[in-house]
């Protein structure tokens, strides 16, 4: 990676290209970090409550929280997972009296910056911090990131400002790109933003349905196949899906060529060295796991839905009511239609995919029938198009880790006397004038 | 003793910016006044190895701060040696400034007033760079085509000079080699007078040309990926003010 230095090329405040620090709040995975390192670091977005226990006392353990990767260390000393494991985020979303939730959002928050705290100079004052979230994110949201910011303020002096972005304008930071469409679609959401300069907030468009959705079909397709029992292990499930999902271009012609020659689809995958999942003749099964971000009103999903499997919560932004099963085409076409005319079409000649839940392999021998996520998206939407606009699609380059730097990008360029303000939902919010 | 062919562009540099020499000096080789503010030059040439060269200039940075018998230093050296230098940073944190010094002067890091707890960098002069300079050097490098010369040069060893490899000649090889030595010794010049040729044309932006030929480990310490660097948002955010909100 190439670096230049800040304050001579850029003009710059050389403070900001040491310290401007990002968070990037997943529902299965928080990211944060500074700039310099030029990527973040990666833990999950979990917490574990300890219970009261003379062993762990006696080993020194004092702690009641437990939160990201030493959650599995932990994990066995709890006498009910279920119980004591919390996962803050759900869909994006934490829930405004989730106590416990947001206590766990606050020790990620903290420990984050502790791994930083080594990393200061004698100048340091605090970091410039940018977090995202959800396009959809509510107030309270915002409300509790700033209070947990300025209370960690308080007792650390580690930030010297905060301010919050949405996700998929992140997204469109790191991509370079200042006008485009952006998918964001993580493990909880996934988030339809048309951007011009800022996000166009009328024209959002959310799906409460994401990687969650791919894992769960996942599941059941390890049901089916005689593998019931590997559907508690989270790992295992996840494993299968990435190696086995595929997303079919038309998935009603995929479905019926992979029944005249099932051995063309027909696979292996080892999920460890004990472990191996075969699909003999049901290799269709696996363009189900692709096709559920994208068209999970299929009716091949009708018995998935029957069984419970696919329960997809609408989301309401304003007025409106967003099926959380609506077409990823269909949500696309809403979002562009509240748009000025004159910019639906340059805004949709740059679609950007994002996030985890669109990295879909296409074996070699499958070409044509298996696509990657882009060919799907500008498959549907010429389709829906007839042709008429020119759309381009792509991945972003940097899929997993595209918000934290649009994050980092921000911390490191906005300017110091553009001060928080609820209307906007923008600006730094600052120690000394703010807490 | 620096001889009086080095000292004398410096003194037309210094005069030029109306300083006087002042004939009064300690602890530098030549210094300026100019009523208020009083210059120390310290010139360098390369006697022994460039580690003892590196050290002296040091010692010098560290007796110059100690002492500061002059508001603004300055090292100057003949020809501007890269592995003798102190890192830019330091040149930075001491506010010594440095000077290349041929049959011109060219201040590539300016000094800063020692008395003024480092506030100003005030630079003698700062001239723009001059883009057309940089099109003739591009286009030199392209004419060139180096990349063109080292293939065949390699081509040549594949080839020709080898046609069976266990029947090495001697005579041969030697040949190869030193067709393979002029391509790298012609690529060495070309960068060598690209970088001059940006000096001469006036390319002033001396502390981060400087720093990239000098210490890559240091630029890296205080650097900027390159997704932010050429980031259109960058400036946008930058300008961002509550007019500019919400599209």
């Amino acid at each position: 990676m190439l670096f230049f230095k800040a304050e001579v090329v850029m003009g710059v405040d050389p403070y900001r290209a040491k310290y401007a620090y990002g968070e990037d709040y997943g529902t299965r995975f928080f990211k944060y970090g500074i700039l310099k390192e030029g990527k973040p670091r990666v833990t999950t977005s979990s917490g574990l409550f300890l219970e009261e226990s003379f062993l762990l006392k006696h080993f020194g353990v004092e702690k009641k929280l437990v939160v990201g990767d030493e959650v599995s260390k932990y994990a066995a000393s709890v006498s009910s997972l279920a119980r004591n494991l919390v996962f803050p985020l759900s869909d994006g979303e934490v829930k405004r009296d989730d106590e416990r939730a947001w206590t766990v959002i606050r020790e990620l928050t903290r420990k984050g910056f502790d791994d930083f705290k080594g990393h200061t100079g004698g100048d340091f004052d605090g970091f410039y911090v940018t977090a995202a979230v959800s396009a959809i994110a509510p107030d309270y949201m915002y409300e509790r990131l700033l209070k947990i910011h300025a209370e960690i303020d308080e007792k650390t002096r580690l930030v010297k400002a905060f301010t919050i972005i949405p996700q998929p304008l992140a997204v469109a930071i790191a991509e370079q790109e200042t006008s485009c469409l952006v998918i964001e679609s993580g493990h909880g959401n996934t988030q339809v933003t048309p951007i011009r300069m800022y996000p166009i907030r009328d024209a959002i468009v959310a799906l409460y349905r994401g990687g969650a959705e791919a894992d769960a079909i996942a599941a059941e397709v390890l049901k089916d196949l005689g593998y019931g029992d590997l559907v508690s292990d989270e790992y295992a499930i996840r494993k299968f899906k990435e190696d086995a999902g595929l997303v079919p271009i038309d998935l009603d012609e995929a479905i019926k060529r992979a029944r005249e020659e099932p051995g063309k689809l027909r696979t292996k995958v080892k999920l460890s060295a004990l472990v191996e999942v075969d699909f003999e003749e049901k290799g269709w099964l696996r363009y189900l796991i692709g096709e559920v971000i994208f068209n999970p009103m299929h009716e091949v999903f009708d018995s998935y839905r029957k069984r419970g499997v696919l329960n997809i919560r609408d989301a309401r932004l304003g007025d409106e009511v967003i099926e959380g099963t609506l077409p990823l085409e269909d949500a696309i076409m809403r979002s562009t239609r509240k748009l000025r005319i004159s910019i639906q079409n340059e805004v949709l000649s740059k679609v950007i995919l994002s996030g985890g839940n669109f990295n879909w392999k296409v074996p070699e021998n499958l070409k044509g029938i298996a696509v990657d996520s882009p060919t799907k998206v500008k498959f549907l939407l010429d389709k829906k198009l007839r042709g008429e606009v020119n759309i381009s699609v792509r991945l972003a380059r940097d899929p997993q880790f595209s918000v934290w730097k649009g994050c980092v990008t921000w911390s490191f360029a906005l300017p110091e006397d553009y001060r928080w303000s609820w209307e906007r939902r923008e600006g730094w919010f600052k120690r000394g004038a703010d807490y | 003793m620096p001889n009086e062919e080095i000292k004398n562009p410096i003194r037309d540099f210094f005069v030029n910016k109306g300083y006087r020499e002042l004939k009064d000096i300690t602890g530098v080789d030549l210094a300026f006044s100019d009523g208020e503010t009083r210059i120390g030059i310290k010139i360098f040439t390369l006697s022994g190895s460039i580690t003892k060269l590196a050290e002296k200039i040091r010692l010098f940075i560290y007796e110059a701060l100690n002492s500061r018998k002059y508001s603004k230093y300055y090292i100057a050296l003949p020809g501007l040696r890269v592995g003798a230098l102190p890192t830019s940073r330091e040149f930075e944190a001491s506010g010594i400034g440095l000077l290349k010094v041929s049959e011109e002067v060219e201040e590539l890091i300016p000094a800063r007033l020692l008395s003024d707890s480092g506030e100003k960098v005030e630079a003698l002069n700062s001239p723009r760079i001059d883009e057309a300079a940089l099109r003739v050097i591009a286009e030199e490098l392209l004419r060139k085509n180096l990349s063109t010369m080292i293939r065949e040069a390699i081509e040549a060893v594949l080839r020709e000079e080898f046609p069976i490899f266990e029947t090495v000649d001697t005579e041969r090889l030697e040949k190869v080699i030193r067709r393979l030595e002029e391509a790298t010794s012609t690529l060495a010049a070309l960068i060598s007078s690209g970088g001059n040729a940006i000096q001469s044309s006036g390319f002033r932006s001396s502390r981060s040309f400087y720093e990239k030929r000098t210490n890559i480990g240091e630029v890296y310490k205080e650097e900027v990926p390159e997704w932010v660097l050429n980031n259109p948002w960058v400036e946008r955010i930058r300008n961002r003010r509550e007019a500019e909100s919400e599209a």
